[in-house]
């Protein structure tokens, strides 16, 4: 993992010194964060429902990407 | 339920024929201007109908990127930006909300920009087409607020109330007026129940539509809310009308201390109470039942279960149930704001195109849990003929527990 993230509630967010010279943050907070998780996971579900026959598992043990 | 706060500051500064538009804004207009995607596009139900893009979200920020680089004149492009029902699809499937926006804490937010867009557009002198209709909606409701103590608790003329403020009933004045079998069966529902309750009578102009004429007129109402809520000592703020629950939930806490006040949405603290308690409905209502999701509760909130839970637990109740993902696509043709009072045409129909969808499920009733999605199939249902019958959930709900409601409470104002 990058060492640029925040981890916070569980969940990865970008440092917040990242998002200073181009595109600036703007203020959310945790309930609009939940919005957007919720809302990516019915489109997600629906996304499966609809074009997944199979969903593939994570690869087990220990992974490490392709050189 | 959880206040959602996303507020972007550059929406402060008013766009002005005189003044460049601020450089942070135009970057916003860029962000996804750039996105050769255009899921915007295609869950867009007003798009779904005139195929234009100028009328997606993809299309409003190009618009402004094009006023910003001295392309586009917004007095010719504003008439696009009437053409959004404000159902917030197009911000859950930007991959800038979807797929960045918790990580990046910034997300598209389409809804504001059309209303600023709007408002700074009149504020700036412009004219938009058919905003008379607006403007007439908006007056009528200005001027209820003079005599709004005794208008919004009418419906409620042989209902008991308690008149516990720690927990009180949100009643706005479309409610009040046009819906007001909304709270009359929430009333005897909770009643019912065994739930004390008061109601608070003096929302003033708390209509959507004031977002897109004169936001500080509509924070000026929302503020003398939020203090008269804690005057009153309210704890729990139980809302009829989902359009005012989007925007306690997301407009609100923009500018406005909500801690201490838990506001919640009339289905979601019926279905509470109900567990709570340990009532179960136990009258079997007979029906073909389909379900169409609010566009507030589904898209905006994203908090669409409790009005299903409450179907599922009537006895005999058949529903053809088409999930909240599938119904982004959807409105009744209303929208959360202007929509309807500017494209009558469109709006209606949209709503045949979904009142038609529940009829092909072999459907005879269309559930509901907004009084504005009701109005809306009540007409298109008329007009188009369609076998389907508007009604809302809490009808179902209360005709299973035995309770003598009254659909025909008088219009009222």
């Amino acid at each position: 993992m990058a060492e640029d993230v925040l981890y916070k509630y569980g969940e990865i967010e970008i440092l917040p010194t990242r998002m200073e010279q181009y595109i600036r943050q703007q203020e959310m907070n945790e309930g609009e964060r939940e919005r957007i998780v919720r809302a990516r996971n019915i489109h997600l579900d629906w996304y499966h429902r609809h074009f997944a026959y199979e969903i593939l598992p994570p690869p087990e043990g220990e992974w490490e990407p392709k050189a | 339920m959880t206040y959602q706060l996303s507020k972007k500051d550059f929406y402060a500064e008013p766009l002005t024929k005189t003044k460049a538009i601020p450089e942070e804004f135009v970057k916003e207009a860029y962000l996804v201007f750039a996105c050769r995607h255009k899921f915007c596009r295609d869950i867009c139900p007003n798009f779904d109908l005139t195929r234009r893009e100028a009328h997606t979200s993809y299309g409003f920020h190009t618009s402004i990127l094009a006023v910003s680089r001295g392309v586009g004149d917004l007095d010719r492009l504003v008439d696009d930006f009437t053409y959004c029902l404000e159902c917030g699809a197009c911000e859950l499937r930007c991959p800038n909300t979807s797929m960045g926006g918790d990580f990046y804490r910034r997300s598209t937010t389409t809804v504001d920009l059309v209303r600023k867009v709007r408002r700074d557009h009149v504020a700036d002198g412009g004219e938009i087409r058919n905003w008379s209709a607006v403007k007439d909606y908006l007056d009528e409701h200005r001027g209820f607020v003079a005599g709004q103590g005794e208008l919004v608790t009418r419906w409620a003329d042989g209902i008991r109330i308690a008149g516990d403020m720690r927990t009180a009933l949100f009643v706005d004045f479309f409610t009040a007026t046009q819906g007001t079998e909304v709270p009359r069966l929430a009333a005897q529902i909770l009643a019912k129940v065994g739930v004390k309750f008061g109601v608070y009578s003096t929302p003033g102009v708390t209509a959507p539509e004031l977002l897109s004429e004169n936001e500080e007129e509509w924070k000026q109402y929302a503020g003398e809310n939020v203090d008269a809520f804690k005057n009153l000592g309210v704890q729990t703020l139980v809302v009829t009308n989902p359009h005012d629950y989007a925007l306690l939930i997301r407009e609100y806490p923009k500018w406005f201390d909500m801690s201490g006040i838990e506001t919640v949405f009339v289905t979601d603290f019926i279905l509470r109470k109900l567990k709570e308690k340990g009532v179960t409905p136990a009258i079997a209502v007979e029906g073909e039942f389909a379900y169409h999701d609010p566009c507030t509760l589904n898209k905006l909130v994203v908090e669409a279960d409790s009005p299903r839970e409450l179907i599922a637990m009537v006895p005999g109740a058949e529903i053809v149930d088409v999930p909240p993902g599938n119904q982004w696509r959807y409105c009744c043709g209303n929208g959360n704001g202007p929509y309807r009072k500017l494209h009558e045409d469109v709006a209606y129909r949209i709503g045949q195109k979904r009142l038609r969808a529940a009829a092909d499920l072999g459907a005879d009733t269309i559930l509901v849990a907004c009084p504005h999605c009701k109005d809306q199939f009540t007409d298109v249902k008329t007009r188009a003929g369609l076998p389907v019958e508007p009604v809302h959930v809490l009808e179902v709900l209360a005709k299973s527990m035995g309770i003598d409601w009254q659909t025909t409470s008088p219009t009222i104002g």
